[in-house]
């Protein structure tokens, strides 16, 4: 049961701090033979709990079924930042890899001094020592560690097994996750119920920064089912028996609020993030881009704009805490425990060794469960209430107070000589945060120690700078990133700010191979220098597989081309769509991907994640920007921003390109990077409109429309 | 002033007493502990919340557990005979048709009520019966595999 959760440590004596170093603190073998991992990594749906257990598995020859594998659970794991930025198996697999080889390792040389025996003569196989050529002398893993942990035997690193051997990485050993998820038992944290438990309900400011006065609960107070309701600052919520009580006594509350002076709204963004920022980071600078434009026979120069972005998943935001005196237990949808953990302490003002926080199951992220909202909720309504209290938000409040991806802002220049290669190349990037930041925002004093060791700040945001340098050959090229405050609350959603800045980028390489009258493919090869293997195989493996061929003009069907550089991993992209000449309607017909992403742990959960990314990217460079005005978010339902439907997803079909002596790197995320990009190339291919904005809405393609009469 | 109702959940004979306001996504959740029905939205948009009410896909979130006195729900616990999974269960299961899992029970759900009306629709008709049922893991060409799959695997078993 789940609510057992915390006594789990205690049971398997683990005691924080876990040094990464000790292979003890990864893992542990049962006396009964079992192998529990521990993971400060989530399962979010990305396939994390099956693809650690497959590397354990390989590592330690034990067999699969009999690893357990506990993720995100803080006490019992190792510390660990989160479940974000492709990292669950570019992060655990060195980890736990080389935890697994030093378990086998170890379990040899106890053998071997057990027996007597040199550990040369010995094996590991199947969860056992065996003795090479004599298979009936075995012991059981389990028998050797008694379920504790193993003593420091070995003085230098282990060996690790060579990628010829591996039987089960690369294999689509099927989810274990799973079989709970169709049959309706996986418990989300909306599912779960604890003895005693109330129902949580906040009290939203009626416009974005509306400061409250001295809330009067008299009324509330006496509402039927009400336990508790409070204050505490800027917060207001309320507690009672059934959430329908809750939510019915807020309308009880009698406060007012003071509004700020709103005055941006979404078309102001653009003019706002430029004027906000400062001078900006040189990320890279080389050659002399002024000499570059000089040289150069033709120069192109051009803007492009992405709106706020909305997580918009499915699950909404949801957690439940139990704060008494002796501590705070959370049980929540979350891919970052640990900072929930400091969170809630930080707001019960308790020491972090004293708040737990425990996953539910995950009904998805993609960056919206980086922050834990409904945990703080429900740690301050529990602590008021003195017992369990559940929050769940509304659909409604989470499109409303959850954060977005910020919108972004390019200027960007490109120069080619007579022959079509590079000269020159000048880009400036202008957004709001994706990392950091979002907390602040969300009724918590900032934490700006923490903030600054986990390398936020305004000037150097990972996450506007990603995947921000032209991928060709440009000898003299300048880009920076301007970080500019953002009006509405922000997080990082799936691959940060690399999309908009695939789209700058490769919709202005397009337009400059049309410039020097080349296809669009073949002025990338050709900008590429030798050593881009690793490009130039995803580039070649996509347009093979699509068929690629030069367009032949605008016929109303188009395909369009893009790549890019994310999580580590090579990804290219052909898109083709077709456009409605008269409404300006744009369908994605089909999609081709070719990624390398090193060494491959589940060849079908990649292809997973990829076909994810690629419908996220589609939906939402076609349909996905967030509105706002005076203070409103003006479209926060499902309605008014539209995800893709089974009816808008395009056909898929995916390369894996294999390259198993690479590292394992990102693969969550790198398939959304170039189609934003791809689609709007491909549109221009369609009907010679070239939509420098996203969403690239019907209206913005009739305009964008040659011989279109605005 | 609660009022009585008889329901059948799969299979079994219910007498409840509901608010009038209750709707039948919490009546299955919060009083007959049924969370396998999940509510993505509560306002009607993204079919996270479908059961089967004689045999017909609604979403849960818009009905009052009043409206359907007397008739016979199907949730996703309802599907597994005997512990053995339903095929369409099974070929989520076998494609990989989730991620998340979030969106699957109402989509698995809305899929049944597809294939035993037409138990052999084209991927059009499968992409149009169940585009009220949003998946943002975006597994959609996986969903209608698993689909397709389970109406063929149901057709050679006879099955319904
Ligand atoms: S919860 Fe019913 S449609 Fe979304
Ligand atoms: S599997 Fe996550 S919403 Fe469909």
């Amino acid at each position: 049961m789940r609510q057992d959760i915390f006594e789990l440590a205690g049971k398997l004596g683990r005691n924080e701090p876990f040094d990464p170093e000790d292979m003890n603190s990864w893992l542990l073998i049962g006396a009964d033979n079992r192998v529990s991992v521990f993971s400060g990594k989530v399962e979010i749906g990305q396939g994390g709990r099956t693809a650690l257990a497959q590397i354990v598995a390989e590592e330690m020859e034990s067999p699969f079924d009999s690893i357990d594998v506990y993720m995100g659970i803080t006490g019992l794991v190792p510390f660990d930042r989160g479940t974000h930025g492709s990292w669950t198996i570019r992060m655990m697999r060195p980890a736990l890899q080389k935890a697994a080889a030093s378990v086998r390792e170890t379990l040899l040389l106890m053998a071997a001094e057990r027996w007597n025996l040199p550990p040369e003569q010995l094996q590991a196989r199947d969860g056992a020592i065996s003795v090479r050529g004599d298979p009936t002398r075995k012991i059981a893993y389990g028998e050797l560690s008694q379920g504790k942990p193993l003593p420091k035997k070995l003085t230098g690193p282990p060996a690790t097994k060579p990628v010829e051997q591996y039987r089960l990485i690369g294999r689509n050993v099927p989810r274990v996750d799973l079989p709970a998820k169709v049959t309706g038992k996986a418990l989300y944290a909306a599912d779960m119920k604890l003895p005693g438990m109330l129902h949580g309900k906040m009290l939203r400011p009626p416009s974005l920064g509306a400061k409250p006065g001295q809330a009067d609960f008299s009324a509330a107070r006496r509402q039927p089912g009400v336990i508790a309701a409070i204050q505490d600052g800027d917060y207001i919520g309320v507690v009672a028996e059934t959430e329908e009580q809750a939510e019915a006594a807020l309308e009880h509350i009698k406060v007012s609020y003071k509004e700020p002076e709103y005055n941006i709204s979404t078309e102001q963004i653009w003019d706002y993030l430029k004027a906000n920022s400062g001078e900006g980071l040189v990320i890279k600078e080389s050659g002399s881009p002024q000499h570059g434009f000089h040289l150069a026979e033709k120069i192109l120069k051009a803007t492009y704009k992405a709106a706020y972005l909305c997580h918009a998943v499915i699950e909404r935001e949801a957690a439940i805490a139990d704060v008494t005196g002796d501590g705070a237990k959370i049980w929540i949808t979350t891919s970052v425990p640990f900072g929930v953990r400091s969170d809630v302490a930080l707001v019960l003002c308790m020491p972090e060794a004293k708040v737990q926080v425990a996953p539910t199951e995950i009904g998805g992220g993609f960056g919206r469960k980086n922050v834990g909202d409904a945990a703080i909720d429900a740690a301050r309504l529990s602590r008021a209430a003195g017992r369990p209290v559940q929050v769940v938000w509304s659909r409604e409040e989470d499109f409303t107070w959850g954060p977005y991806r910020s919108a972004a802002f390019v200027e960007v220049q490109g120069g080619i000589a007579k022959n079509g290669a590079l000269t020159a190349w000048e880009y400036h990037v202008y957004s709001g945060p994706h990392v950091g930041g979002a907390r602040a925002r969300y009724g918590m004093p900032p934490d700006v120690k923490r903030e600054r060791a986990e390398g936020h700040g305004p000037r150097a945001d990972s996450g506007i700078s990603r995947a921000v340098l032209p991928l060709y050959n440009i000898p003299n090229q300048i880009t920076v990133a301007h970080a500019s405050p953002s009006p509405l609350r922000t997080t990082s959603l799936r691959s940060l700010g690399a999309p908009m800045n695939c789209f700058a980028q490769e919709c202005l390489i397009d337009e400059l191979a049309e410039a020097a009258g080349m296809d669009p493919v073949q002025f990338r090869l050709s900008n590429l220098t030798d050593k881009d293997t690793g490009l130039r195989g995803v580039i070649e493996a996509a347009t093979r597989k699509a068929c690629w061929k030069p367009g032949k003009g605008p016929t109303g069907q188009g395909r369009g081309f893009a790549c890019s550089l994310d999580s580590d991993s090579w990804i290219a992209e052909v898109v083709e769509v077709e456009v409605d000449r008269a409404t300006g309607k744009v369908r994605v017909k089909r999609v081709v991907a070719a990624q390398d992403s090193g060494l491959v742990i589940n060849p079908d959960g990649v292809h997973s994640q990829m076909e994810s990314g690629i419908v996220m990217g589609c939906s939402a460079t076609l349909n996905e920007g967030i509105q706002f005005k005076n203070g409103h978010i003006l479209n926060a339902s499902y309605l008014d921003y539209p995800i893709f439907t089974m009816m808008d997803a395009p056909t898929i079909e995916l390369v894996i390109v294999p390259n198993p002596h690479m590292p394992a790197q990102g693969a969550g995320e790198p398939a959304f990077v170039p189609i934003p990009a791809a689609i709007a190339n491909a549109i221009y291919d369609a009907v010679g409109a070239r939509v420098r904005e996203l969403p690239i809405t019907p209206a913005k393609v009739l305009a964008a429309m040659p011989h279109h009469p605005s | 002033m609660p009022r009585t109702i008889h329901l059948t959940v799969n299979g079994h004979k219910h007498e409840l007493a509901v608010e009038d306001n209750l709707t039948l996504a919490s009546l299955l959740r919060h009083h007959l502990g049924l969370t396998g029905t999940k509510t993505g939205c509560e306002e009607g948009h993204c079919g996270s919340c479908t059961v089967l009410v004689n045999g017909s896909p609604l979403y849960s979130c818009l009905l009052l557990a009043t409206a359907v006195d007397g008739q016979a729900i199907t949730t996703i616990e309802g599907l597994a005979v005997d512990g053995k999974l339903h095929p369409l269960q099974q070929a989520f299961l076998d494609e990989e048709a989730l991620q998340c899992g979030y969106c699957s029970p109402g989509i698995i759900l809305n899929a049944k009520a597809l294939l035993d009306k037409n138990p052999h629709p084209t991927e059009d008709e499968i992409r149009y019966s169940l585009s009220g049922n949003l998946c943002r893991c975006g597994l959609y060409q996986r969903i209608v595999r698993a689909v397709t799959n389970a109406a063929h695997s149901m057709a050679a078993k006879g099955a319904r």
